[in-house]
Order: structure tokens, then sequence, then C-alpha cells
């Protein structure tokens, strides 16, 4: 009986800490751990084994394929930031899902659908170009479904993670020079 | 089953054949299957006679060639040839034109496409005219027009120079690009003449609307757009969209929220942004200025320019030259002291800073009594122009504060009124020339200077072209800033001459007095922010005038506020009785051809005149106008208050096209071309119209 009561107080109480998680991470997470690791080394596994930029933007550098991470340390907890780096099918919003379309000389453009209507669509390639076609040009388009993050359980050891998720709650958007 | 493909009936194709024909369109899930089936609709009357005269009117239009015979019995079953004669494609745009239509139903072999293709790229390639074809019924003033260096290339990029971004040499050579729009003024020297010529005066009055992007903005929509490579981006507001040039759909948003403290004298203007790599700045009304992601719309950084509490804002497009971003201040009317600062592109950081009121230690000094350089305005608010080869940058200079009392700033009051040439890399003052001292009637010198190359009375001379607020068109040497020229090109009354080095003379009364003075032209000037022309094929300035505009200047005390209005009072228009619409012919709005050696109106064509019931109220929508667009092939574009976009012969001044766009059109049109099309846009009320050949 008191596991049981012990269980729903836990999940009442997670699910209050989530309706809270915009309102805390903007002001600094003060009911959360801030991470423990070193957000320089982090930088770094993010642009080399985590291979992070081939999907992911940080400023001017990496891909636009993904979500912009630019100031992902002010819209997202650490714990938030965790799930997405080890459980990633569960965290990538529709809107990212790979997009490809086939013209009708065959060529393949694979990318991010941005918009659409009946007539045409509008992309962003993996170069990270702003393209455009006429449904009329396409023999084919669609999203592929092959989920586009991967999990990095197993592949970044306790401390990469732990870099990489001091680095990511760093990152705080616009300077200001 | 064959899909099929629902389209509107091709309306030029009806007008010219007896075929009609109707395709139906249907697609399933993500799949697009090319199947087509055809419908052809005859009109009761219709008959194989209307058919043989089809092909009649067709073989006398077509030039001689092979794959002349495959063209006739491909196309002319469905629309008539004119749509296709009066086009002018790179082979590649043509074989996706063919492809189009055989995906709308037209039949043919693979060897058929190939045929037609070749056909059409030797006969009616980009630049050529066909053979036996009327170009103009008049003389054409040039031997030839002028091509783009380089070839448009495919948005699907195989040419490395699509991904590339917007270098700093690609701006030196934006002319030879015409297919985009890469800068403010189109190129550095801001002449706003494209050679794109696709558009021509013999069929400019085939332009249909091609799309409308509906901003949700309710100040005057001044934007000028930046096209690279397929993409417009524009403005609403202080957002920034990236928009697919082609139909107006959009690939991102940036929303920015300016300081509400912000000072806004003459509405929530944004002129444009500066593009160079991937990234776009704006200047932002509460004087930030603010790097953006080009591919994304992610801001990148953002500056604080000046302090928006003290009246600071920006309008102005800014200027990218080299790896610095420059801008300049406005408000003026809020006393601030203007100045123009150049921007680290990648950082941010100020690199130097140029005030347009000089104060101790600045080169003017002096021109103030005591401290009213502090407050004495200078605002910036339209782009420069940029020589490359002197390295010199070029800006007007608005007018002194406050605006309508000079009495508490004794003195010329440098650099108000002015142009000032700068060096690009340090911001050091080279030159400049005063348009009016101690100006006591608003007149900011701000209209965007041209450059140009010509010949001044025998000689080759590199000028600027300028007409000014004040009413005068000046020819300056860009190099030294040796006056050369001002003539007016309105009436004024304030100008009794010039000295030899350029100093007007002021008439007696040129002065604002507390009973109130009557000048012409009124505050807004003979013309204002928006851009001139110059054309190198008919050698003409063209600039929207405002005729036979007067206000009654009044002086007034007042005190400096910080954050305050401060312009020393005001001004109204000459009192008269209530106007009756249509009936006060006496003012109006004209685009006027200068002869840039003697100032002689060659030709003048009347956007609006006297009173009307506006579409929106406001001075700018009385005081302004579209500023002007020339192309290589002779078409002037503009507009005026009333709504009208109007396509010009530039050589004459003759109507060729309007369209009713029911706002007022106060920013610059611009011209591009996708895929082999060439466009035309304009802002008009509260949206963007894009036009372009049938």
């Amino acid at each position: 009986m008191w596991l049981f009561r012990i269980s729903i107080a836990a999940v009442l109480l997670s699910g209050i800490l989530d309706a809270q998680v915009r309102e805390g991470a903007v002001a600094g997470e003060k009911n959360t751990p801030q991470p423990s690791g070193d957000p320089i080394r982090g930088q770094a596994v993010f642009a080399g084994k985590g291979h992070c930029t081939s999907c992911h933007r940080v400023g001017e550098s990496g891909s636009a394929l993904g979500p912009n991470l630019t100031s992902v340390g002010s819209e997202r907890t650490v714990d938030q930031l965790r799930k997405s780096l080890l459980d990633s099918d569960s965290t990538v919003p529709p809107a990212y899902q790979n997009y490809r379309v086939i013209t009708r000389d065959g060529k393949a453009i694979t990318g991010r659908l941005l918009n659409q209507d009946p007539y045409s669509l509008q992309m962003i390639d993996s170069d990270n170009r702003l393209v455009a076609f006429e449904r009329s040009e396409l023999r084919e388009w669609g999203s592929t479904l092959t989920p586009p993050m991967p999990s990095y359980r197993g592949t970044l050891n306790t401390d990469e993670l732990a870099d990489v998720l001091a680095y990511l709650a760093s990152l705080k958007g616009v300077g200001h020079p | 089953m064959r899909p099929h493909y629902l389209v509107q009936p091709l309306t030029a194709g009806v007008r010219n054949s007896s075929c009609t024909r109707a395709v139906v369109r249907t697609e399933r899930g993500g799949d697009l299957k090319r199947k087509a089936y055809w419908t052809l609709v005859f009109a009761g009357a219709m008959s194989m006679a209307s058919l043989a005269v089809c092909k009649a009117q067709a073989q006398a239009d077509l030039p001689q060639g092979p794959g002349r015979a495959v063209v006739e019995r491909m196309c002319t079953s469905c629309h008539g040839l004119n749509v296709v004669t009066a086009q002018r494609m790179t082979k590649k745009a043509w074989a996706a034109q063919v492809d189009d239509m055989v995906s709308r139903g037209a039949i043919g072999s693979t060897d058929d496409i190939r045929q037609v293709v070749d056909y059409l790229a030797a006969n009616f390639g980009n630049g050529q005219s066909a053979p036996g074809e009327q170009i103009a019924k008049r003389p054409s003033a040039q031997e030839s027009l002028p091509q783009p260096s380089g070839q448009e290339p495919s948005l699907i990029a195989d040419a490395e120079g699509v991904t590339a971004g917007v270098t700093f040499d690609r701006l030196l050579k934006a002319d030879q690009e015409p297919w985009n729009w890469l800068t403010f003024g189109g190129t550095y020297q801001s002449i706003r003449n494209s050679r794109l010529s696709q558009i021509t005066p013999e069929n400019a009055k085939n332009l249909e609307l091609k799309w409308v992007f509906q901003a949700r903005w309710l100040d005057p929509y001044e934007t000028t757009p930046l096209v690279v490579n397929g993409v417009l981006y524009t403005m609403q507001g202080d957002d920034v969209l990236a928009l697919d040039a082609t139909n107006g759909r959009l690939f991102w948003i940036y929303r920015y929220t300016p300081d509400a403290a912000a000072r806004l004298c003459c509405g929530r203007i944004s002129r444009g942004l500066a593009i160079l790599g991937d990234t776009l700045y704006m200047a932002a009304v509460d004087a930030h200025l603010i790097a953006i992601d080009a591919k994304t719309g992610t801001p990148l950084w953002n500056t604080t320019v000046a302090k928006t509490a003290s009246g600071y804002t920006m309008t102005v497009a800014p200027l990218v030259i080299k790896n610095k971003v420059i801008v300049g201040v406005a408000g003026g009317e809020y006393g601030i002291r203007g100045f123009i600062a150049a921007y680290d592109a990648h950082t941010g950081k100020e690199q130097w800073r140029f005030y347009t009121t000089a104060g101790p230690g600045d080169p003017g000094q002096g021109t103030w009594g005591g401290d009213s350089w502090k407050h004495g305005g200078g605002s910036v608010w339209a782009a420069g122009s940029y020589d490359p080869d002197t390295n010199l940058t070029f800006w007007g200079v608005g007018n002194a504060g406050p605006d309508y009392n000079g009495d508490v700033r004794p003195g010329d009051n440098l650099y108000t009124s002015s142009m000032v040439a700068l060096d690009a890399d340090t911001g050091k003052l080279r030159w400049h020339y005063q348009a009016n001292p101690h100006n006591e009637f608003d007149w900011d010198a701000v209209q965007v200077p041209l450059l140009a190359d010509i010949k001044w009375h025998g000689d080759a001379r590199k000028v600027i072209l300028w007409a000014d607020r004040n009413g005068f068109f000046y020819v300056l040497d860009r190099t030294t800033g040796q006056f050369l020229s001002g003539k007016a090109f309105v009436k004024q009354n304030w100008n009794a001459g010039f000295d030899e080095h350029g100093r007007p003379i002021m008439t007696p009364n040129a002065k604002s007095s507390t009973e109130g003075t009557l000048i012409f032209p009124d505050n807004q000037g003979g013309t204002n922010w928006f851009s001139p022309s110059f054309s190198p094929q008919t050698g003409l300035f063209y600039v929207n005038a405002r005729e036979n505009y007067s206000t009654l200047f009044v002086k007034g005390d007042q005190e400096y506020e910080e954050g305050n209005r401060y312009d020393g009072r005001g001004h109204r228009p000459l009192t008269r009785p209530t106007a009756v619409v249509g009936a006060d012919d006496e003012k109006f709005t004209a685009v006027r051809a200068l002869e840039p050696q003697t100032g002689e109106k060659k030709w003048e064509f009347k956007l609006n005149s006297g009173n009307s019931l506006h579409t929106f109220e406001g001075w700018q929508t009385t005081a302004g106008a579209a500023g002007i667009l020339t192309t290589a092939s002779n078409v002037l574009f503009t507009g005026g208050r009333e709504g009208y976009f109007v396509a010009l012969d530039a050589r004459d001044g003759a109507l060729l096209w309007k369209a009713t766009l029911g706002g007022p059109m106060i920013m610059n049109p611009i011209t591009y071309s996708v895929n082999g099309k060439q466009f035309v846009a304009v802002n008009a009320g509260t949206c963007l119209f894009v036009f372009g050949l049938r």
C-alpha cells in the first residue's frame, strides 16, 4: 500500500515537474542539477566523435537539417537533452524527419521539408541549400522512414556524455557583442 | 487509370488559337504517376478550317530551321506561338519548359522533344532575336543589349557557385548576375538598371500577376527585397522572411519584436536587408543590428547600435563592404547626434564611426554654435553606395535639428543636408558637399547617390547623380566631390544660384519664421527617399518628382529633452479652401527623365495629380511614390500613391502596361529571374506583388 502511494506520488511529482519544465528551463533550472561535464570538451565531442554537426547547427556552423541548437540551453532542461541523446526515437519532431524528392530526370534530393502546397514544395537540402520544386517537376516525393537521429547510448562514455550535455546547456542563443 | 491534370486554359493560346485543352490532375499519396490524358474541347464554330488557319499563322511566325515542323506540330495544337516567340531563355530553361508542356499533355517522342528544345534554344535563346522577327517599332538607342557574363544557374545545383554564399566579389559584380538582386540598390553603384531583357516594350503588355505575398503589416511597406538564387528575402516590419521567388511560399520566418521604447517619427519602417556569405543583416527600428542565418532564419548576433530611449532608430538597408556591415542611425526629430558606423560582419563589433554632426576635434567643427551639435540630428535614412576603384562609400545625411528653428544652431551645421564620401575601411571623411547649409526646411539629403561613368562635356568623368529633396538635381565628381552642376527639377523659390564652389545662394526669404514662410518645394521635397535610376542604355536619369508642393514653415521655440520630439515646431501646407476631389491638378507626382549634362527634362509621365481619396491615409502616401527600376531592354517600372504600377518605355515615357494594385507604392521595385523567367516585384499597400510574362 505504501509502495503504491509512493509510486502514485512519484508519478504526480514527475508530472508537476514536467509541467514546470518550460519555466524552470528558462529560469536557470533551479530544481535540476547542472551538468558536471566540461563544455569545451563537449564542443569538441559535438563536432567530432558525435558527428552532431552533420544534422545540427550552432551559430553559423553545422547542418540545417535538424533542429537548430544555438539556444537549446535556454529551451530544454538537461534531462530533456539527455533523453534526446539516449532515446532519439521518441524526441525527434515530425518536422525534422528526412524528406526525399526525385525529379523526373531521376535526380534524388534529400533534406527537410519546410513548406508545401498542392502545386509546390520548399525544402532545405542536405547541402544546406534552400530549394523549391513545382510538383510537376517531380516523379516522387515523401518522408523517409529512417529516424534521423541516432542514439548515443554506448557510443559516448559517461564523461563524454556529461561534457556534451554541459556544452548544450551552455548554448543560450544570440550573442550581444 | 491515366492521371489527369487540372489547369486553367492557356489564355494567350486561346486568344490566338481556336484550340482549347483542359487537363485534369490527380495525385495519390506521395507518388505522382506520370500519366496524362487529353481532352480537346472545341467551340461550336470550331472546324478543321480553323485548325488550318492556326497552322497558317504558325508557319508565318516561326523562323526556318531544323525542328520547325516538330514545334508546329507539338505546340500549336494547344496554344498560339506568341507565347513561344515572346520568350528568350537558355537551353536548360527551354528544356524545363518543354518538359512542363509534356507533363500537361503535349505529345511527342524523345527525339521530337530533343528537336523542339534545340530549335527553341537556337532561335529564342537568351539574348537573341529570331530572324525576321520585328523587335521594335522605334529605333534602338544602343547597338546591342548588354549581356550578363555568366549564366543563370540551375537551382538544383550542379554548379558550385549556387551553393557558395554571396561573396564580396559577387557583390562587386552584381550586375553580371542580373537574375539575382544582391544588394539594396541592385549593385554598389545603385543605378537600379538591370541587364535582364526578357520583358521588352513590345511584350510588356503581356505581364500578368504571378504571386502575392500578404504581409501582416499595416505601417508603410518600404522594404526592397533581395533575391539570391531563387530565394526572395523580404521583411514585414522587423520580421524577416525567406520566400520561394517563383510563388511566394515561405521557407522560414524570423520574428523580431523591437524595443517598445523605440521613437518612430514616421512609422515602423524597414527599407531592406543586406547579405554576405550566408548571413543576412537587418537594421531594426530599435537601433539594433541583427545578423540572421539566411538558410534557417536563426539569429546569429545582435548588436546595440544606439540607445533607443534617446530617440535613436534605424530604417536603413545595411550596406556590406568587404567584411563590414555599414549602417546609419536616424531619429533626427528626437534630438539625436547622427552617425554612420561599420560593424564586423562575423562578430558584430563596431569597427568605425563617423558622426554626421561635427563636434570638437572633428573636421567641420565650429559649424555648430555652442553645444548644438550634440542634438543636431543628421539622420541617415537610406542606404549608401560604394565605388571599389576609390574604396569610397557615399551617404546622404539628413537635416539638422531642431528641424524648423535654426536659431539654436547657428552656423552651416556640417554635415547635415549633405553628401559625404567616407573611406570604407576607416570611415574617414574624404569629401563632402552640403546641399543646404543651416537648413530649416526638413530637407534630408538622403536620396540614394547613383554612381555613373559618363561623358561630361566631352570628357569621361566618374560622377554622382543625385536628385535632392530640395528640388535640385546635382552632378558631382565622385572622386573629389567637385560640384559640376545643380539644376532645379521642380518649382523652387529658395535658391538664387550657386557660387563657384557650388554653395547655394539663398533667396532673401529662404528661412523659417514665426509668421510662416512659404517655400517651394514643401518639407517632403521635390523628391524623397525612394530611389531614382540611371540607364546606360538611354543615358538618362529618372526620378519621381513632386511638383508644385509648398509648405508654410513656422518657427517655434523648443527645449531639448531626451527621448522627446525636438523639431523646433512646425510647418503646415499652405492654407486653402477644402479641395474638391479631382478638381486640383496643380500638385502632382511624375516620373521625369533628365539629361545629366544639362538637367533638361526629356520627358515626363504623371503618376498622380491633385487631391484624391487615398486608399491609405497618411503623409507617406501623399508624399511618396515608388522608386524607379529600368532594364537593359528599355522598360521602366514605377508606381504611385493610388496603386498604379506602370511599365513605361524608358526612351520616351510611353505607357506600356499598368496594373491596379489598390495601395500606395513607396518602395523600390526590383527584377530577377528564376529558371529563365523574369519577374518584377513591387510592394503596394500591405502586399508584395510579383509579375511576369504570360
